[in-house]
C-alpha cells in the first residue's frame, strides 16, 4: 500500500523490504512509470478565463427598507417634517437631502466570514448542549431552549471571539453571529445578491443573521426565534 | 506581507503570489470539479476571496495550501448554492480528454486520452487526494489535515486511486482486501 499511496516516499521499512521482494520491486517500477505519465496528464487542462483581481474587490451590499407598522410610518413622517422644519429654521437652507446609511462594513464582514465556512450550513442535527454552552460562555450570553442549533463554533470576528451558530428555521438554515459590544443604532436589513441578512441591536451588543438564496423570510424568522431566547449575562461597551 | 525595500506595495506582492499560483489553482479546480464552466467560477471566486482575506496569509510559503483550501470551500459553497446535478461522465469525459489530447506531447494521444479519462472517472474521494498530492505536492499528513481524515484513510484512498489507473496500462490491480 505504501508504494501505491505515496510512490515518492521511501521509508526505511520499505527500502528494506524491496531489497528482498521481486514482486514489490516490479510493482514499484510499474507504479513509478504510471506516476511519470500521471504528472504529465494532470498538468494539462483547458485554459480558464478567471483572472487575478487588479484591486481589492468590494462586496455590493444593498440596504433594504425595514418593514414598519403604519403607526410607526406616520410617526416617522411627522418626525421628519418636524426635524426638517427645525433645521430649515436653524440653518436657513432651502432644501434638505435625507440619506439612509447602514453599517455596510459590518454587513460585508458578516458575508465574508460566512463565505469561509460553507460547511456550517450542512449539519441538520442539534449540537450537544455542552458544546453550545461552551461556545456561548466565552461571549457572556446564553440561549434558553428554543430553535434547533445545528452548528456552534467560536470564531474570531472583528477583533473578538464570537459565537457563530446556525439555527434551523421553518424557512431554512440561518447563520447567527452574536456580537457582544457591537454598536448599532437601529435594525438594518441587507442583501448582496446571494445572501439576505439582518443586523439587530441587542442589550449586550448586536446580532447578525444571514440566510442563503436571498431568503429574508428565513432571516427574520431566525431573528424572532433567537431574540426570544437570548440572554445577555453581562452588558458590555 | 511587508513592503519590500524596492518599494513594492503589499498589494503588488500579493498579486504576484496569486499570479504565480494561478496555473496550479486552475489545474486543481479543473480536476476537482470536472466541469470547465464551474471550474472557472471556483477559480474566480477563490481569487476574489483570497484577495479579501490576504491579511490571513502570514507565511507566503503556505500560500499554495491556503489557496487550495479556499478553492475546496468555494467548490462546496458553489455546489450547495447551485444544487449542481450529478455529472454524466460518459460523453463529457470523451470530449474533454480528446480535446486535451490534441495538444500532443511525448505520450501518444490515445495513451493521454485513456489516462485522463480514467482520472476523470475516479470517484471524488479518490481523485481529490490524488490531485492534492500529485499537483499540490502535499504530504499524506497535510492531505489528512485538509480533508479532516486520518492519515491511514488518505493512504487507502491514494492507493485505490492509483490502483484503478493501473488498468489503463493493462496491469492488474494490486490486492486490496477492503475494496475487494
Amino acid at each position: 500500500m505504501q508504494i501505491g499511496a505515496a510512490p515518492d516516499e521511501r521509508p526505511p521499512f520499505l527500502v528494506a523490504h524491496l531489497a528482498g521482494c521481486d514482486a514489490c520491486r516490479r510493482f514499484e517500477t510499474e507504479t513509478l512509470r504510471i506516476e511519470q505519465r500521471l504528472r504529465i496528464a494532470i498538468r494539462d487542462v483547458p485554459e480558464l478565463k478567471a483572472t487575478v483581481p487588479d484591486a481589492p474587490p468590494r462586496t455590493t451590499v444593498t440596504p433594504l427598507p425595514v418593514p414598519r407598522s403604519p403607526a410607526a410610518r406616520r410617526r416617522s413622517v411627522a418626525a421628519r417634517w418636524a426635524l426638517a422644519a427645525s433645521v430649515l429654521l436653524g440653518l436657513g437652507l432651502g432644501a434638505i437631502l435625507w440619506t439612509s446609511r447602514i453599517d455596510t462594513a459590518l454587513a460585508a464582514d458578516v458575508i465574508a466570514h460566512m463565505a469561509h465556512e460553507p460547511d456550517s450550513w450542512r449539519a441538520r442535527k442539534a449540537v450537544p448542549e455542552s458544546v453550545l454552552a461552551f461556545v456561548l460562555r466565552k461571549s457572556g450570553v446564553q440561549l434558553d431552549p428554543g430553535p434547533t442549533v445545528s452548528y456552534a463554533h467560536s470564531c474570531y470576528f472583528r477583533g473578538q471571539w464570537v459565537p457563530h451558530l446556525v439555527v434551523q428555521t421553518s424557512a431554512g438554515p440561518v447563520t447567527v453571529l452574536i456580537l457582544p459590544g457591537e454598536r448599532l443604532a437601529r435594525r438594518e436589513e441587507f442583501n448582496d445578491g446571494d445572501y439576505a441578512g439582518v443586523l439587530e441591536p441587542a442589550a449586550g451588543g448586536a446580532i447578525a443573521l444571514l440566510a442563503r438564496d436571498n431568503n429574508m423570510a428565513a432571516a427574520r424568522a431566525a431573528l424572532a426565534d433567537v431574540t426570544a431566547v437570548l440572554r445577555w449575562k453581562s452588558r458590555r461597551g | 506581507m511587508n513592503e519590500s525595500r524596492s518599494g513594492t506595495s503589499p498589494n503588488d506582492a500579493f498579486t504576484r503570489v496569486l499570479e504565480s499560483l494561478r496555473p496550479d489553482l486552475v489545474r486543481f479546480a479543473y480536476w476537482l470539479v470536472r466541469d470547465r464552466s464551474v471550474a472557472e467560477d471556483v477559480v474566480q471566486e477563490t481569487l476574489i476571496r483570497a484577495w479579501r482575506a490576504q491579511g490571513e496569509l502570514k507565511d507566503v510559503h503556505a500560500a499554495r495550501a491556503w489557496l487550495f483550501t479556499i478553492a475546496r470551500r468555494e467548490h462546496a459553497r458553489l455546489y450547495e448554492r447551485k444544487r449542481l446535478p450529478t455529472v454524466d461522465l460518459t460523453d463529457y469525459v470523451v470530449a474533454e480528454s480528446h480535446e486535451l489530447a490534441q495538444r500532443g506531447d511525448s505520450m501518444s494521444d490515445a495513451d493521454m486520452m485513456d489516462l485522463r479519462q480514467a482520472l476523470l472517472r475516479l470517484p471524488d474521494e479518490y481523485r481529490e487526494p490524488l490531485v492534492m498530492q500529485v499537483l499540490g505536492g502535499f504530504s499524506t499528513q497535510e492531505i489528512a489535515a485538509q480533508l479532516n481524515l486520518s492519515q491511514q484513510a488518505v493512504l487507502t484512498r491514494l492507493f485505490r486511486a492509483r490502483n484503478r489507473l493501473r488498468e489503463v496500462y493493462g496491469l492488474e490491480r494490486a490486492p486490496d482486501a477492503a475494496e475487494g
